[in-house]
């Protein structure tokens, strides 16, 4: 019998830069503009650590335990309390 | 290894063919059942590929062992951790995002995408699939009523739980020291409702009691509209639990709750000594009362671990009783049992107790 599994899709650490450029945002990450949606810090090739999606916008997240906390928490429906976001 | 390899030799030489034949056979049927099992193969393929790893440093090796490794611990792991007749949180596949154009487009809504280290850092990328897993699949349907501060305290012991059902010692201590224990020194109230939900969860009545009725909560109030009233009756039943797990030696606490949308009881069958002097008729009395109120009701059994080496007799004795009890149960009562799961638990005072609890929900609600 088939089960019913959560698909988590994942990013390989050096595919970093492919993933920003197949977004179109390799030239913002690299000019500092992309920031982290919790802290507000400059996410960087090293530093990135999740993305997701909230009302079309891109939100991204760095590699802080305490944002990843706040970032992976903030996606429950109802519940919007980050502060910075990417049109794309 | 090496008294299985004596085993062998000593098969071969006192059984001879028939001995090679018993061995083979005993090593197809465990091949099949790794093959038949995803997880158990899952984990075969993660050393397989780690291998191949160390020795080439390819990153399509190093891939494939991150995703079998991640997907075998965190699967195996869920499956030893009881929730009624499931199994909390679902089962996680690992997929790679292969970075092509339009990837963007192909990012959904609320759709959480991880960037994993390398393969030396293996323990921190189990724990981030372990959070967002739990995250994403348990708590389904009432995250919009908890206050972070509970919230935050149930995906915190979840994900302990299932860290520690893996087995290894290295990622547990590494969430613990880096995201459990600083997540709780972060807020009071995280630290209030944590105490409690840790209480709950030594007496074995998180997973198997607190997350059950949680679950059937969610059936319940599905497409209402977010209510104080919800919450409050949520937070009261994590009190009611509370009680019951710090509960001292003959101390009175509630055993049953009662609220809008939450009506459950519990027998406590604690004492040994007190259903062995009055038998059954006590229990079966409150059990005939909690059937005309309540939509679920729990029998729980914590008794001395020790009795059955000092006192073989009486411990047998108190197994009859209790096997007796959920006989009777089904017997006289409208009920349907929902489940049954034995465990070892430490109790308040902080002593090891053998437990089971059984769950029935009378049919005429």
């Amino acid at each position: 019998m088939k089960r019913e599994s959560e698909i988590i899709r994942v990013i390989y650490h050096k595919d970093v830069t492919g993933f920003f450029k197949s977004l179109g945002l390799f030239d913002k990450l690299m000019s500092g503009e992309i920031l982290c949606s919790v802290c507000g810090e400059k996410i960087t090739i090293e530093n990135f650590r999740a993305v997701t999606r909230k009302s079309g916008k891109l939100l991204f997240c760095c590699d802080k335990d305490a944002c990843i906390q706040e970032f992976t928490s903030s996606l429950k429906v109802g519940k919007n309390d980050i502060v910075s976001e990417t049109d794309h | 290894m090496i008294s299985f390899l004596k085993l062998i030799i000593e098969l071969v030489t006192k059984y001879g063919v028939w001995g090679i034949i018993g061995i083979f056979v005993v090593i197809i049927v465990y091949l099949l059942r790794v093959i038949l099992d995803e997880d158990k193969s899952a984990a075969w393929r993660a050393r397989f590929y780690k291998a191949v790893y160390k020795i080439s440093g390819k990153s399509e090796a190093e891939k494939r062992y991150i995703e079998n490794d991640i997907s075998s611990r965190i699967n195996l792991a869920r499956r030893n951790m009881p929730f009624g007749k499931e199994h909390l949180p679902k089962a996680i596949k690992v997929q790679w995002v292969e970075g092509g154009k339009g990837e963007t487009a192909q990012i959904k809504e609320n759709e959480l995408l991880i960037r994993l280290d390398p393969a030396e850092s293996q323990e921190r990328n189990i724990v981030l699939l372990a959070n967002a897993l739990v995250k994403q699949t348990s708590l389904v349907g009432i995250r919009y009523i908890l206050e972070e501060p509970l919230e935050i305290s149930i995906d915190l012991n979840l994900v302990k739980n299932l860290l520690r059902e893996i087995g290894d010692r290295k990622i547990l201590d590494w969430y613990l020291r880096s995201e459990y224990i600083p997540t709780i020194d972060s807020s009071d109230g995280i630290k209030k409702w944590n105490e409690k939900i840790v209480e709950i969860d030594e007496r074995g009545l998180f997973t198997r009691l607190l997350l059950v009725e949680l679950d059937d909560y969610s059936k319940r109030i599905a497409g209402k509209t977010e209510t104080k009233e919800m919450f409050d009756e949520i937070a009261g039943l994590v009190e009611f639990l509370y009680k019951i797990s710090t509960k001292a030696y003959g101390q009175d606490v509630p055993l049953d709750y009662t609220a809008k949308n939450i009506k459950i009881g519990v027998i406590l069958v604690g004492e040994t000594s007190k259903i062995l002097l009055t038998g059954i008729e006590p229990y079966l009395k409150a059990f005939a009362y909690k059937t005309q109120q309540l939509t679920s009701i729990y029998v729980i059994q914590w008794d001395k671990e020790f009795l059955g080496t000092t006192d073989p007799k009486i411990y047998e004795q108190f197994v009859e009783t209790t096997q007796k009890l959920d006989e009777k149960i089904l017997e006289n009562f409208r009920v349907q049992k929902d489940f049954e799961l034995k465990y070892t638990c430490t109790d308040a005072s902080g002593n090891k107790r053998k437990a089971k609890i059984s769950r029935y929900i009378p049919v005429s609600q």
